[in-house]
């Protein structure tokens, strides 16, 4: 009645439900927890935002000889605390900076691109006072000008979890400022 | 030789390939995604996604955010990639969306990685879906097979000999 194989397919059958029960019981409490510990209403302060404006000719930024494209390197400051989103089931948190825009030639755009990025692998390191600090990526739109215009800087955060659904938020402390009118001389033409 | 075990038999083999073939084209439908359950190939992620690792797609969405995960497809490379969102540019009145990506783990974004002349990917028709789920590791059994020609011959044997064994019963 009861052969070796019959056994064994029951055996690993009742071990897989088993374990997505209890998997789906890791994700579930720690979506809670982030819930109870308020994680999706997170501060933060972006501050001093300044910026450096050059034209660029090359195809990589949209550029050309004749209409060169705004590039912008972005420092700025950050004061933020992600330790509160660390729990059993979190695996690493990505931060990352964005600027949000409207677009100015093409009104219907929304644009959004991220300026820096850090992957923050524990709790012990998730407390970041930075002062001064140059932005990973420079900031070009598909339109040639990116100055002159409102941009909204914004932390955001993204859970990669042990197991389960990843989860993303931002913090509340965004920014709204226009970047300079590059001083420059050689724009094109 | 029982002719009416044996079509039984095979009966029952159709069922289990009809079932699970069901299963994966309901679910391709429901996320919209003609490949809803992937399995990292490259470690491009780290330390999020390690080879091995299965990642759950949905593609209903309209747009992407920027900070999103994606996988996506290049016309004529055969290789899905799963990179974060960096940029991303969405025109409300037709819908297009462009978007550059780039790994955790790389240093520069995707851009030589897009085919020629190509500096963004569109959503439409570049992405696959966007990654909600993760399981760590499970999905290396498809990485060993379909990589190591030893582990393919011993699950086969392994399958031939379990059906000799279950005729003897």
């Amino acid at each position: 009645m009861f052969s070796l194989n019959q056994r064994f397919q029951h055996v690993s059958s009742l071990a897989l439900s088993c374990s997505f029960l209890v998997i789906a019981l890791i994700a579930a409490t720690s979506w809670l927890q982030l819930v109870k510990d308020n994680v999706f209403e997170l501060e933060s302060q972006l501050s001093h935002i300044r910026s450096a404006t050059r034209f660029a000719k090359q195809k990589r930024y949209g550029g050309s000889a004749v209409n060169p494209t705004e590039v912008s390197k972005i420092r700025f400051n950050a004061d933020f605390d992600f330790s509160r989103l660390f729990n059993w089931n979190t695996k690493q948190v990505f931060a990352y900076v964005t600027a949000e825009y409207e677009g100015d030639e093409n009104p219907h755009t929304m644009n959004e691109i991220t300026i820096w990025d850090k992957i923050i692998p524990s709790r012990d390191n998730a407390t970041f006072t930075l002062s001064d600090i140059d932005a990973k990526y420079q900031l070009w739109d598909l339109e040639s000008k990116i100055t002159e215009r409102p941009l909204t800087f914004k932390l955001h955060w993204n859970i990669q979890p042990w197991f389960g659904f990843l989860i993303n938020g931002e913090t509340t402390g965004s920014k709204t400022i226009e970047l300079k009118k590059p001083v420059d001389k050689q724009k094109g033409k | 030789m029982n002719l009416r075990l044996e079509l039984t038999r095979f009966l029952s083999l159709g069922y289990v390939l009809s079932s699970s073939f069901m299963f994966w084209m309901g679910l391709s439908l429901f996320t919209d995604c003609h490949s809803p359950i992937v399995v990292v190939l490259s470690g491009s992620m780290e330390p999020a996604f390690q080879r091995g690792d299965i990642l759950f797609l949905w593609n209903r969405n309209e747009k992407n955010n920027v900070g999103d995960v994606v996988v996506y497809e290049v016309a004529g490379k055969s290789i899905p990639i799963v990179h974060r969102v960096l940029k991303q540019h969405y025109d409300r009145s037709t819908g297009e969306q462009l978007l550059l990506t780039k790994g955790d783990n790389n240093n520069g974004d995707d851009v030589p990685l897009y085919a020629r002349g190509n500096y963004y990917l569109n959503k439409t028709k570049d992405v696959v879906g966007t990654v909600k789920g993760y399981i760590p590791q499970l999905g290396y059994v498809t990485i060993w097979i379909s990589e190591n020609k030893y582990a393919k011959f011993g699950l086969l044997g392994l399958l031939a000999l379990s059906s000799l064994i279950s005729s003897e019963d």
